[in-house]
Protein backbone atom coordinates (compact mmCIF):
# COMPACT_ATOMS: atom_id res chain seq x y z
CA UNK A 1 0.00 0.00 0.00
CA UNK A 2 1.20 3.31 -0.68
CA UNK A 3 -0.04 6.84 -0.59
CA UNK A 4 -1.60 6.84 -4.63
CA UNK A 5 -3.36 3.72 -3.82
CA UNK A 6 -4.97 4.72 -0.69
CA UNK A 7 -6.02 7.65 -2.08
CA UNK A 8 -7.27 6.44 -5.14
CA UNK A 9 -9.34 3.46 -2.76
CA UNK A 10 -10.32 6.61 -0.93
CA UNK A 11 -11.66 9.07 -3.39
CA UNK A 12 -13.49 5.89 -5.01
CA UNK A 13 -15.11 4.61 -1.51
CA UNK A 14 -18.15 6.81 -2.98
CA UNK A 15 -18.41 6.09 -6.03
CA UNK A 16 -21.21 8.43 -7.58
CA UNK A 17 -19.70 11.60 -5.39
CA UNK A 18 -16.13 10.47 -7.26
CA UNK A 19 -17.36 10.40 -10.60
CA UNK A 20 -19.17 13.73 -10.29
CA UNK A 21 -16.49 15.45 -9.33
CA UNK A 22 -14.23 13.99 -11.85
CA UNK A 23 -17.12 14.79 -14.01
CA UNK A 24 -17.46 18.52 -13.07
CA UNK A 25 -13.77 18.95 -13.20
CA UNK A 26 -13.34 17.25 -16.56
CA UNK A 27 -16.15 19.42 -18.09
CA UNK A 28 -14.54 22.75 -16.13
CA UNK A 29 -11.13 21.53 -17.85
CA UNK A 30 -13.15 20.86 -21.20
CA UNK A 31 -14.26 24.15 -21.66
CA UNK A 32 -10.72 25.67 -21.25
CA UNK A 33 -9.67 23.64 -24.17
CA UNK A 34 -11.76 24.34 -26.24
CA UNK A 35 -12.07 28.33 -25.56
CA UNK A 36 -8.53 28.14 -24.94
CA UNK A 37 -7.94 25.41 -28.09
CA UNK A 38 -9.68 26.83 -30.77
CA UNK A 39 -7.34 29.75 -30.63
CA UNK A 40 -4.37 27.91 -30.20
CA UNK A 41 -5.33 25.36 -32.79
CA UNK A 42 -5.90 28.19 -35.72
CA UNK A 43 -2.63 29.68 -34.41
CA UNK A 44 -0.51 26.24 -35.01
CA UNK A 45 -2.69 25.57 -38.68
CA UNK A 46 -0.94 29.36 -39.85
CA UNK A 47 2.17 28.38 -38.62
CA UNK A 48 2.26 25.21 -40.34
CA UNK A 49 1.70 26.55 -43.82
CA UNK A 50 4.84 28.94 -43.64
CA UNK A 51 7.15 26.86 -41.43
CA UNK A 52 6.76 23.28 -43.37
CA UNK A 53 7.09 25.12 -46.38
CA UNK A 54 10.02 27.24 -44.98
CA UNK A 55 8.61 30.44 -45.99
CA UNK A 56 10.54 33.23 -45.06
CA UNK A 57 8.59 36.50 -46.29
CA UNK A 58 5.27 36.93 -47.31
CA UNK A 59 4.59 40.27 -49.84
CA UNK A 60 1.41 42.27 -49.64
CA UNK A 61 0.01 45.23 -50.65
CA UNK A 62 1.28 48.21 -48.36
CA UNK A 63 -1.06 49.17 -45.83
CA UNK A 64 -3.33 46.69 -46.34
CA UNK A 65 -4.87 45.28 -43.09
CA UNK A 66 -6.64 42.34 -44.76
CA UNK A 67 -5.30 39.74 -46.58
CA UNK A 68 -8.56 39.04 -48.59
CA UNK A 69 -8.29 42.67 -50.31
CA UNK A 70 -4.86 42.87 -50.73
CA UNK A 71 -4.21 43.02 -54.43
CA UNK A 72 -0.34 43.34 -55.83
CA UNK A 73 0.44 42.98 -59.30
CA UNK A 74 1.08 38.92 -59.90
CA UNK A 75 4.38 39.47 -61.74
CA UNK A 76 5.90 40.66 -58.71
CA UNK A 77 6.98 37.16 -58.23
CA UNK A 78 8.92 36.81 -61.33
CA UNK A 79 10.82 39.96 -60.06
CA UNK A 80 11.33 38.60 -56.63
CA UNK A 81 13.02 35.45 -57.94
CA UNK A 82 15.58 37.97 -59.87
CA UNK A 83 17.00 38.81 -56.39
CA UNK A 84 20.47 36.98 -55.36
CA UNK A 85 18.85 36.21 -52.10
CA UNK A 86 15.85 34.41 -52.97
CA UNK A 87 15.32 30.59 -53.59
CA UNK A 88 11.69 30.57 -55.24
CA UNK A 89 8.42 33.15 -54.83
CA UNK A 90 5.29 32.13 -55.77
CA UNK A 91 1.80 34.80 -56.14
CA UNK A 92 -1.14 33.49 -54.92
CA UNK A 93 -4.90 34.88 -55.20
CA UNK A 94 -7.43 34.27 -52.51
CA UNK A 95 -10.83 34.20 -52.60
CA UNK A 96 -13.64 32.91 -50.06
CA UNK A 97 -16.34 31.22 -51.92
CA UNK A 98 -19.84 30.34 -50.08
CA UNK A 99 -20.46 27.09 -50.37
CA UNK A 100 -23.32 24.77 -48.72
CA UNK A 101 -23.38 28.01 -45.47
CA UNK A 102 -19.76 26.93 -45.38
CA UNK A 103 -16.86 29.39 -46.40
CA UNK A 104 -14.57 27.92 -48.33
CA UNK A 105 -11.17 29.09 -49.62
CA UNK A 106 -10.46 29.45 -53.19
CA UNK A 107 -6.32 30.00 -53.84
CA UNK A 108 -4.73 30.86 -57.15
CA UNK A 109 -1.59 29.00 -57.92
CA UNK A 110 1.29 29.93 -59.59
CA UNK A 111 1.83 27.07 -62.37
CA UNK A 112 5.06 25.14 -61.21
CA UNK A 113 4.70 26.97 -57.95
CA UNK A 114 7.31 25.77 -55.14
CA UNK A 115 3.20 25.41 -53.05
CA UNK A 116 2.33 22.28 -55.04
CA UNK A 117 5.47 20.32 -53.43
CA UNK A 118 3.32 20.56 -50.19
CA UNK A 119 0.72 18.54 -51.29
CA UNK A 120 0.26 15.01 -51.66
CA UNK A 121 -2.30 14.09 -54.16
CA UNK A 122 -4.63 11.43 -53.06
CA UNK A 123 -6.19 11.10 -56.39
CA UNK A 124 -6.08 12.26 -60.29
CA UNK A 125 -4.10 14.87 -61.12
CA UNK A 126 -3.15 18.41 -60.83
CA UNK A 127 -5.41 21.03 -63.06
CA UNK A 128 -4.29 22.19 -65.49
CA UNK A 129 -4.51 26.34 -66.89
CA UNK A 130 -6.56 27.34 -69.43
CA UNK A 131 -9.15 24.16 -68.62
CA UNK A 132 -11.44 25.26 -65.97
CA UNK A 133 -9.92 22.83 -63.90
CA UNK A 134 -9.25 22.51 -59.99
CA UNK A 135 -8.12 19.77 -57.28
CA UNK A 136 -9.86 19.84 -53.45
CA UNK A 137 -8.44 19.50 -50.09
CA UNK A 138 -9.74 15.93 -49.38
CA UNK A 139 -11.65 17.40 -45.76
CA UNK A 140 -13.64 19.50 -48.55
CA UNK A 141 -14.25 16.76 -50.60
CA UNK A 142 -15.93 14.84 -47.56
CA UNK A 143 -17.82 17.32 -46.07
CA UNK A 144 -19.04 18.37 -50.03
CA UNK A 145 -19.29 14.43 -49.77
CA UNK A 146 -18.38 14.69 -53.58
CA UNK A 147 -16.81 11.98 -55.98
CA UNK A 148 -13.95 14.14 -58.60
CA UNK A 149 -16.76 15.76 -60.55
CA UNK A 150 -17.51 19.59 -60.79
CA UNK A 151 -17.86 22.29 -59.01
CA UNK A 152 -19.25 25.80 -59.55
CA UNK A 153 -17.35 29.22 -58.57
CA UNK A 154 -18.90 32.41 -59.30
CA UNK A 155 -21.22 30.93 -61.55
CA UNK A 156 -18.33 29.23 -63.86
CA UNK A 157 -18.32 25.53 -63.83
CA UNK A 158 -15.04 23.92 -62.89
CA UNK A 159 -13.93 19.93 -63.57
CA UNK A 160 -12.02 18.54 -60.33
CA UNK A 161 -9.20 16.91 -61.82
CA UNK A 162 -7.73 15.96 -58.13
CA UNK A 163 -8.05 15.56 -54.78
CA UNK A 164 -5.15 16.74 -52.43
CA UNK A 165 -3.65 16.48 -48.85
CA UNK A 166 -2.01 19.00 -47.37
CA UNK A 167 -0.50 19.71 -44.00
CA UNK A 168 -1.85 23.01 -43.63
CA UNK A 169 -6.03 22.66 -42.28
CA UNK A 170 -6.57 25.84 -44.68
CA UNK A 171 -5.96 24.05 -47.89
CA UNK A 172 -7.43 20.90 -46.56
CA UNK A 173 -10.94 22.27 -47.01
CA UNK A 174 -10.09 24.38 -50.05
CA UNK A 175 -10.28 24.51 -53.70
CA UNK A 176 -6.79 25.43 -55.90
CA UNK A 177 -6.90 26.28 -59.56
CA UNK A 178 -3.96 27.69 -61.42
CA UNK A 179 -3.56 31.62 -60.37
CA UNK A 180 -4.62 32.84 -64.27
CA UNK A 181 -7.90 30.84 -64.39
CA UNK A 182 -8.88 32.29 -60.89
CA UNK A 183 -7.48 36.07 -62.28
CA UNK A 184 -10.10 35.05 -64.92
CA UNK A 185 -13.28 34.43 -62.77
CA UNK A 186 -12.88 36.94 -60.91
CA UNK A 187 -12.41 39.47 -63.08
CA UNK A 188 -8.47 40.91 -61.67
CA UNK A 189 -6.50 39.71 -64.45
CA UNK A 190 -2.56 40.14 -63.60
CA UNK A 191 -3.52 40.69 -59.63
CA UNK A 192 -2.18 38.47 -56.81
CA UNK A 193 -3.45 38.54 -52.95
CA UNK A 194 -0.14 38.10 -51.77
CA UNK A 195 3.58 36.21 -52.51
CA UNK A 196 5.46 33.71 -50.61
CA UNK A 197 9.58 33.89 -50.93
CA UNK A 198 11.25 31.74 -49.77
CA UNK A 199 15.16 32.64 -49.53
CA UNK A 200 18.36 30.70 -50.45
CA UNK A 201 19.58 28.60 -47.02
CA UNK A 202 22.89 31.11 -46.89
CA UNK A 203 19.74 34.18 -46.05
CA UNK A 204 18.05 32.75 -43.82
CA UNK A 205 19.55 34.18 -40.43
CA UNK A 206 18.16 37.20 -38.60
CA UNK A 207 19.99 39.89 -40.07
CA UNK A 208 20.31 38.78 -43.56
CA UNK A 209 16.36 38.33 -43.61
CA UNK A 210 16.22 41.84 -42.85
CA UNK A 211 18.28 42.84 -45.47
CA UNK A 212 16.42 41.37 -47.91
CA UNK A 213 13.00 42.86 -46.62
CA UNK A 214 14.82 46.14 -46.71
CA UNK A 215 15.90 45.32 -49.89
CA UNK A 216 12.06 43.90 -51.59
CA UNK A 217 10.73 47.33 -49.83
CA UNK A 218 12.96 50.08 -51.94
CA UNK A 219 12.66 47.97 -55.35
CA UNK A 220 8.87 47.16 -54.91
CA UNK A 221 7.53 50.40 -53.30
CA UNK A 222 3.97 49.59 -53.26
CA UNK A 223 4.60 46.20 -51.39
CA UNK A 224 5.02 45.58 -47.85
CA UNK A 225 7.75 42.46 -47.41
CA UNK A 226 7.12 41.15 -43.70
CA UNK A 227 8.67 38.12 -41.96
CA UNK A 228 6.73 34.99 -42.03
CA UNK A 229 6.16 34.74 -38.41
CA UNK A 230 5.09 38.54 -37.89
CA UNK A 231 2.88 37.82 -40.72
CA UNK A 232 1.13 35.10 -39.01
CA UNK A 233 1.38 36.90 -35.89
CA UNK A 234 -0.24 39.74 -37.30
CA UNK A 235 -2.80 37.38 -38.92
CA UNK A 236 -3.65 36.13 -35.92
CA UNK A 237 -4.23 38.71 -33.39
CA UNK A 238 -7.86 38.67 -33.85
CA UNK A 239 -7.01 35.28 -32.13
CA UNK A 240 -5.02 36.90 -29.54
CA UNK A 241 -7.84 38.67 -28.42
CA UNK A 242 -9.81 36.10 -28.44
CA UNK A 243 -7.26 34.03 -26.23
CA UNK A 244 -7.11 37.02 -23.70
CA UNK A 245 -11.13 36.39 -23.54
CA UNK A 246 -11.11 32.92 -23.29
CA UNK A 247 -8.16 32.93 -21.00
CA UNK A 248 -10.51 35.08 -18.27
CA UNK A 249 -13.34 32.53 -18.89
CA UNK A 250 -11.00 29.73 -18.20
CA UNK A 251 -9.47 31.23 -15.20
CA UNK A 252 -13.41 32.10 -13.70
CA UNK A 253 -13.80 27.89 -14.80
CA UNK A 254 -11.19 26.87 -13.01
CA UNK A 255 -12.22 29.11 -10.32
CA UNK A 256 -15.65 27.71 -9.66
CA UNK A 257 -13.58 23.94 -10.80
CA UNK A 258 -11.61 24.82 -7.23
CA UNK A 259 -14.43 25.87 -5.60
CA UNK A 260 -16.38 22.63 -6.19
CA UNK A 261 -13.78 20.43 -5.41
CA UNK A 262 -12.82 22.20 -2.24
CA UNK A 263 -16.77 22.06 -1.24
CA UNK A 264 -15.94 18.03 -1.82
CA UNK A 265 -13.54 17.62 0.34
CA UNK A 266 -14.57 19.57 3.10
CA UNK A 267 -17.89 17.39 3.52
CA UNK A 268 -15.79 14.65 3.19
CA UNK A 269 -12.85 16.23 5.83
CA UNK A 270 -16.29 16.60 8.29
CA UNK A 271 -17.25 12.52 7.32
CA UNK A 272 -14.10 11.49 7.46
CA UNK A 273 -12.63 13.03 10.68
CA UNK A 274 -12.62 11.12 13.45
CA UNK A 275 -10.56 9.05 11.28
CA UNK A 276 -8.06 12.37 10.76
CA UNK A 277 -8.30 12.49 14.61
CA UNK A 278 -6.92 8.98 14.99
CA UNK A 279 -4.27 9.03 12.85
CA UNK A 280 -2.81 12.35 15.03
CA UNK A 281 -3.38 10.22 17.72
CA UNK A 282 -1.51 7.31 16.41
CA UNK A 283 1.44 9.15 15.39
CA UNK A 284 0.80 10.99 12.11
CA UNK A 285 2.18 14.22 11.61
CA UNK A 286 0.06 17.00 11.10
CA UNK A 287 1.61 18.27 7.82
CA UNK A 288 1.21 14.91 6.62
CA UNK A 289 -2.57 14.61 7.69
CA UNK A 290 -3.05 18.19 5.82
CA UNK A 291 -1.46 17.14 2.46
CA UNK A 292 -3.56 13.84 2.33
CA UNK A 293 -6.11 16.69 1.53
CA UNK A 294 -3.77 18.24 -1.30
CA UNK A 295 -2.56 15.00 -2.32
CA UNK A 296 -6.51 13.91 -2.54
CA UNK A 297 -7.14 17.32 -4.46
CA UNK A 298 -4.16 16.70 -7.14
CA UNK A 299 -5.36 13.27 -7.68
CA UNK A 300 -8.80 14.17 -8.38
CA UNK A 301 -7.69 16.82 -10.52
CA UNK A 302 -5.76 14.91 -12.43
CA UNK A 303 -8.14 12.52 -13.32
CA UNK A 304 -10.85 15.20 -13.66
CA UNK A 305 -8.16 16.96 -15.62
CA UNK A 306 -7.45 13.96 -17.71
CA UNK A 307 -10.83 13.14 -18.93
CA UNK A 308 -11.46 16.86 -19.59
CA UNK A 309 -8.40 17.03 -21.64
CA UNK A 310 -9.97 14.54 -23.77
CA UNK A 311 -13.10 15.64 -23.99
CA UNK A 312 -11.69 19.46 -24.87
CA UNK A 313 -9.77 17.45 -28.09
CA UNK A 314 -13.16 15.96 -29.29
CA UNK A 315 -14.61 19.24 -27.95
CA UNK A 316 -12.80 21.34 -30.12
CA UNK A 317 -12.51 18.76 -32.92
CA UNK A 318 -16.56 18.73 -32.95
CA UNK A 319 -16.79 22.40 -33.04
CA UNK A 320 -14.45 22.85 -36.02
CA UNK A 321 -16.75 19.82 -38.09
CA UNK A 322 -19.43 21.87 -37.18
CA UNK A 323 -18.70 25.09 -38.80
CA UNK A 324 -17.23 23.32 -41.91
CA UNK A 325 -13.99 23.70 -41.46
CA UNK A 326 -13.23 19.74 -40.38
CA UNK A 327 -9.70 19.84 -42.25
CA UNK A 328 -9.13 21.66 -38.18
CA UNK A 329 -7.83 19.37 -35.92
CA UNK A 330 -7.15 20.14 -32.79
CA UNK A 331 -3.20 20.80 -32.27
CA UNK A 332 -3.00 21.45 -28.68
CA UNK A 333 1.11 21.68 -28.16
CA UNK A 334 2.57 20.06 -25.02
CA UNK A 335 2.64 23.93 -23.33
CA UNK A 336 -0.84 24.40 -23.85
CA UNK A 337 -1.53 21.24 -21.87
CA UNK A 338 0.48 22.04 -19.37
CA UNK A 339 -0.79 25.77 -19.26
CA UNK A 340 -4.14 24.35 -18.26
CA UNK A 341 -3.02 21.13 -16.51
CA UNK A 342 -1.44 24.07 -13.97
CA UNK A 343 -4.33 26.21 -13.64
CA UNK A 344 -6.42 22.93 -12.58
CA UNK A 345 -3.37 21.89 -10.42
CA UNK A 346 -3.18 25.48 -8.57
CA UNK A 347 -6.82 25.94 -8.32
CA UNK A 348 -6.63 22.07 -6.66
CA UNK A 349 -3.99 23.02 -4.54
CA UNK A 350 -5.97 25.80 -3.12
CA UNK A 351 -9.06 23.24 -2.71
CA UNK A 352 -7.16 21.45 -0.83
CA UNK A 353 -5.43 24.14 1.28
CA UNK A 354 -8.79 24.74 2.45
CA UNK A 355 -9.66 21.24 4.39
CA UNK A 356 -6.32 20.66 5.13
CA UNK A 357 -5.75 24.22 6.91
CA UNK A 358 -9.25 23.12 9.04
CA UNK A 359 -7.80 20.13 10.18
CA UNK A 360 -4.32 21.28 11.02
CA UNK A 361 -5.90 23.18 13.16
CA UNK A 362 -8.08 21.32 14.76
CA UNK A 363 -7.69 19.28 17.90
CA UNK A 364 -8.28 15.25 17.79
CA UNK A 365 -8.76 15.31 21.40
CA UNK A 366 -12.03 17.27 21.05
CA UNK A 367 -13.14 15.29 17.81
CA UNK A 368 -12.60 11.92 19.89
CA UNK A 369 -14.45 13.53 22.68
CA UNK A 370 -17.38 15.26 20.24
CA UNK A 371 -19.33 12.08 19.59
CA UNK B 1 15.78 1.14 32.38
CA UNK B 2 14.37 -1.85 34.69
CA UNK B 3 10.99 -2.93 35.50
CA UNK B 4 11.23 -0.96 38.58
CA UNK B 5 11.25 2.05 37.08
CA UNK B 6 8.02 4.16 35.87
CA UNK B 7 7.15 4.45 32.10
CA UNK B 8 4.79 7.04 33.22
CA UNK B 9 4.71 9.24 36.68
CA UNK B 10 2.29 11.81 36.93
CA UNK B 11 2.91 14.77 40.04
CA UNK B 12 0.03 16.98 41.14
CA UNK B 13 -1.44 16.61 37.58
CA UNK B 14 -4.66 18.79 36.66
CA UNK B 15 -6.76 19.40 33.81
CA UNK B 16 -9.46 22.11 33.30
CA UNK B 17 -11.47 22.35 30.29
CA UNK B 18 -12.61 25.92 29.87
CA UNK B 19 -15.00 25.09 27.36
CA UNK B 20 -17.49 23.31 29.68
CA UNK B 21 -15.70 24.96 32.73
CA UNK B 22 -15.24 21.55 34.04
CA UNK B 23 -12.36 20.00 36.39
CA UNK B 24 -11.51 16.91 34.46
CA UNK B 25 -8.47 15.89 36.18
CA UNK B 26 -7.39 17.69 40.01
CA UNK B 27 -4.09 17.06 41.68
CA UNK B 28 -3.55 13.42 40.18
CA UNK B 29 0.01 11.82 41.09
CA UNK B 30 0.55 8.55 39.62
CA UNK B 31 3.30 6.11 38.80
CA UNK B 32 3.19 3.15 36.52
CA UNK B 33 5.71 0.89 35.99
CA UNK B 34 7.34 -1.07 33.15
CA UNK B 35 5.46 -4.21 32.20
CA UNK B 36 2.56 -3.09 34.69
CA UNK B 37 -1.02 -3.73 33.86
CA UNK B 38 -3.15 -0.57 35.34
CA UNK B 39 -6.70 -0.19 34.97
CA UNK B 40 -8.09 2.95 35.77
CA UNK B 41 -11.38 2.61 36.79
CA UNK B 42 -14.42 5.40 37.43
CA UNK B 43 -18.00 6.86 36.52
CA UNK B 44 -18.26 8.64 33.55
CA UNK B 45 -17.13 12.15 33.17
CA UNK B 46 -14.76 11.18 35.83
CA UNK B 47 -11.56 11.88 33.97
CA UNK B 48 -10.03 8.63 33.03
CA UNK B 49 -9.75 9.44 29.37
CA UNK B 50 -8.25 12.56 29.49
CA UNK B 51 -5.35 10.82 31.91
CA UNK B 52 -5.06 8.69 28.99
CA UNK B 53 -5.27 11.67 26.56
CA UNK B 54 -2.79 13.70 28.85
CA UNK B 55 0.09 10.50 29.20
CA UNK B 56 -0.12 10.58 25.41
CA UNK B 57 0.77 13.81 25.14
CA UNK B 58 -2.78 15.18 22.79
CA UNK B 59 -3.37 17.36 25.49
CA UNK B 60 -1.45 19.43 27.91
CA UNK B 61 -2.25 19.61 31.50
CA UNK B 62 -3.65 23.00 33.07
CA UNK B 63 -0.92 22.14 36.13
CA UNK B 64 1.23 19.51 37.75
CA UNK B 65 3.73 17.35 35.31
CA UNK B 66 3.66 14.20 33.17
CA UNK B 67 7.14 12.11 33.12
CA UNK B 68 7.85 9.20 30.17
CA UNK B 69 10.67 6.96 31.34
CA UNK B 70 11.47 10.23 33.58
CA UNK B 71 11.55 12.10 31.19
CA UNK B 72 8.88 15.51 30.91
CA UNK B 73 6.36 14.87 28.59
CA UNK B 74 5.81 18.77 28.18
CA UNK B 75 9.84 19.11 26.97
CA UNK B 76 9.52 16.46 24.37
CA UNK B 77 9.34 18.66 21.10
CA UNK B 78 8.63 16.47 18.87
CA UNK B 79 5.19 14.39 20.58
CA UNK B 80 3.73 12.89 17.23
CA UNK B 81 7.32 10.71 16.94
CA UNK B 82 6.59 10.29 20.75
CA UNK B 83 3.34 8.76 20.66
CA UNK B 84 4.26 7.01 16.96
CA UNK B 85 7.20 5.25 18.82
CA UNK B 86 5.77 4.82 22.29
CA UNK B 87 2.29 4.60 22.37
CA UNK B 88 -0.79 2.37 21.25
CA UNK B 89 -4.23 3.53 21.30
CA UNK B 90 -7.13 0.85 21.61
CA UNK B 91 -10.66 2.72 21.28
CA UNK B 92 -13.92 1.77 22.67
CA UNK B 93 -15.34 2.60 19.08
CA UNK B 94 -12.56 1.18 17.15
CA UNK B 95 -11.99 4.02 14.45
CA UNK B 96 -11.40 1.65 11.44
CA UNK B 97 -11.55 3.14 8.18
CA UNK B 98 -14.30 1.54 6.29
CA UNK B 99 -13.57 0.87 2.82
CA UNK B 100 -9.89 -0.45 3.46
CA UNK B 101 -9.36 -3.96 4.86
CA UNK B 102 -7.84 -4.91 8.25
CA UNK B 103 -4.35 -5.45 7.29
CA UNK B 104 -4.63 -2.08 5.14
CA UNK B 105 -6.11 -0.60 8.66
CA UNK B 106 -3.50 -2.24 10.60
CA UNK B 107 -1.17 -0.29 8.20
CA UNK B 108 -2.27 3.11 8.91
CA UNK B 109 0.01 3.67 11.48
CA UNK B 110 3.16 3.60 8.75
CA UNK B 111 1.19 5.15 5.74
CA UNK B 112 2.21 8.77 6.80
CA UNK B 113 6.33 8.48 4.65
CA UNK B 114 3.53 7.77 1.90
CA UNK B 115 4.60 3.53 1.88
CA UNK B 116 4.58 0.93 3.71
CA UNK B 117 7.78 -0.54 4.18
CA UNK B 118 7.34 -4.60 3.30
CA UNK B 119 8.61 -4.96 6.76
CA UNK B 120 5.95 -3.57 8.50
CA UNK B 121 3.59 -5.68 5.79
CA UNK B 122 5.39 -8.69 6.97
CA UNK B 123 4.48 -7.44 10.61
CA UNK B 124 1.63 -6.74 10.53
CA UNK B 125 0.66 -9.91 8.75
CA UNK B 126 2.50 -11.81 12.14
CA UNK B 127 0.70 -9.99 14.69
CA UNK B 128 -2.80 -10.73 12.71
CA UNK B 129 -2.07 -14.18 13.27
CA UNK B 130 -1.04 -14.17 16.36
CA UNK B 131 -4.36 -12.41 17.31
CA UNK B 132 -6.18 -15.13 15.24
CA UNK B 133 -7.02 -12.41 13.10
CA UNK B 134 -5.06 -14.14 10.09
CA UNK B 135 -7.79 -15.58 8.04
CA UNK B 136 -9.44 -12.11 7.76
CA UNK B 137 -6.57 -9.93 6.37
CA UNK B 138 -7.92 -9.16 3.42
CA UNK B 139 -11.69 -8.84 4.69
CA UNK B 140 -12.93 -5.37 4.85
CA UNK B 141 -13.73 -3.80 8.14
CA UNK B 142 -17.15 -3.28 7.80
CA UNK B 143 -17.96 -6.85 7.67
CA UNK B 144 -15.72 -7.48 11.00
CA UNK B 145 -18.04 -8.58 14.00
CA UNK B 146 -17.09 -6.12 16.70
CA UNK B 147 -14.43 -8.67 18.54
CA UNK B 148 -12.65 -9.08 15.33
CA UNK B 149 -13.03 -5.08 14.93
CA UNK B 150 -11.28 -4.59 19.01
CA UNK B 151 -8.52 -6.98 17.86
CA UNK B 152 -7.55 -5.28 14.56
CA UNK B 153 -7.62 -2.17 16.81
CA UNK B 154 -5.00 -3.92 18.46
CA UNK B 155 -2.71 -5.09 16.18
CA UNK B 156 -2.64 -1.73 14.60
CA UNK B 157 -1.76 -0.27 17.99
CA UNK B 158 1.27 -2.87 18.31
CA UNK B 159 2.45 -2.07 14.98
CA UNK B 160 5.01 0.10 16.35
CA UNK B 161 6.10 -1.95 18.83
CA UNK B 162 4.92 0.50 21.60
CA UNK B 163 6.14 0.73 25.12
CA UNK B 164 3.02 1.39 26.16
CA UNK B 165 -1.02 0.74 25.13
CA UNK B 166 -3.50 3.18 26.01
CA UNK B 167 -6.72 1.44 26.07
CA UNK B 168 -9.74 3.81 26.45
CA UNK B 169 -12.64 1.49 27.41
CA UNK B 170 -11.60 -1.39 24.80
CA UNK B 171 -14.66 -3.81 26.34
CA UNK B 172 -17.59 -1.11 26.07
CA UNK B 173 -19.00 -1.97 22.76
CA UNK B 174 -18.27 -5.84 22.68
CA UNK B 175 -20.74 -8.24 24.50
CA UNK B 176 -19.33 -10.08 27.68
CA UNK B 177 -17.92 -13.28 25.74
CA UNK B 178 -15.68 -10.46 23.34
CA UNK B 179 -14.96 -8.55 26.01
CA UNK B 180 -13.38 -11.27 28.06
CA UNK B 181 -10.90 -12.31 25.11
CA UNK B 182 -10.01 -8.69 24.29
CA UNK B 183 -9.28 -8.80 27.85
CA UNK B 184 -7.45 -12.08 28.10
CA UNK B 185 -5.57 -11.03 24.63
CA UNK B 186 -4.54 -7.84 26.38
CA UNK B 187 -3.04 -9.62 29.56
CA UNK B 188 -1.44 -12.03 27.28
CA UNK B 189 0.31 -9.19 25.42
CA UNK B 190 1.33 -7.47 28.51
CA UNK B 191 2.78 -10.83 30.01
CA UNK B 192 4.52 -11.84 26.48
CA UNK B 193 5.66 -8.60 25.17
CA UNK B 194 6.11 -6.97 28.56
CA UNK B 195 4.21 -4.55 27.29
CA UNK B 196 2.82 -1.54 29.52
CA UNK B 197 -0.66 -1.62 29.79
CA UNK B 198 -2.98 1.75 30.79
CA UNK B 199 -6.48 0.30 30.39
CA UNK B 200 -9.67 2.62 31.46
CA UNK B 201 -12.47 0.85 31.96
CA UNK B 202 -16.14 0.13 33.75
CA UNK B 203 -15.66 -3.46 33.40
CA UNK B 204 -15.52 -5.02 36.80
CA UNK B 205 -13.80 -7.88 34.78
CA UNK B 206 -10.42 -5.57 34.58
CA UNK B 207 -9.36 -6.78 38.22
CA UNK B 208 -8.92 -10.57 37.60
CA UNK B 209 -6.53 -9.09 34.76
CA UNK B 210 -4.94 -5.78 35.70
CA UNK B 211 -1.86 -6.03 38.08
CA UNK B 212 -4.05 -2.84 40.38
CA UNK B 213 -6.76 -0.62 39.53
CA UNK B 214 -6.98 2.91 39.93
CA UNK B 215 -10.00 4.83 41.14
CA UNK B 216 -10.56 8.18 40.05
CA UNK B 217 -13.69 9.86 41.17
CA UNK B 218 -14.51 13.60 40.10
CA UNK B 219 -11.36 13.94 38.88
CA UNK B 220 -9.28 13.10 41.58
CA UNK B 221 -7.47 9.82 43.00
CA UNK B 222 -9.15 7.79 45.38
CA UNK B 223 -7.00 5.82 47.58
CA UNK B 224 -8.55 2.09 48.70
Amino acid sequence: MNIVSFLLKDIFRKKLRALLTILGISIGVCVCIVMLGIGESIKHSFKDVYGKRQIDIVIQENEQLSILLSRIEGNVSGRLKQFPEVEDAGAILLYIHKMQKAAVPVFGWETGDFLFEGVELTRGRLPAAGKNEVMVGDALMRALEKQPGQIKIKGQVFNITGVFKSSSPFEQSAVVMPLEDLQKTLGQSGKASFVNVKLKPAFRSGPAVEKTLNEIEQALPTVTAMRADAFVSEKTKFIVVGEQFSLMISLITIIAVALGLANTLIASSFEKKKFLAILLAIGWPKLAVGALFICESLVIALLGGGLGILLGFKATAFIFSAISIQAFVPQLSLVFIVKVVAMLLTGALFAGLVPAWITLNSNPVEIIRSE
Amino acid sequence: MNSLEPVFRTENLSKYYPLTQSHALEGVSLAVKKGEFVGVKGPSGCGKSTLLYLLAGLIAPTAGQIYFQEKPVSRIKDKVRYRRENIGFVFQDFYLYPGFSVLQNVLFPCLYRGIVPVAARIKAEALLDELRMGHRTGAPVEVLSAGERQRACIARALLNDPECILADEPTGNLDSHNGQAILEMLKKINEQRKTTIVLVTHDERVSAYAHRLIHIIDGKLEHK
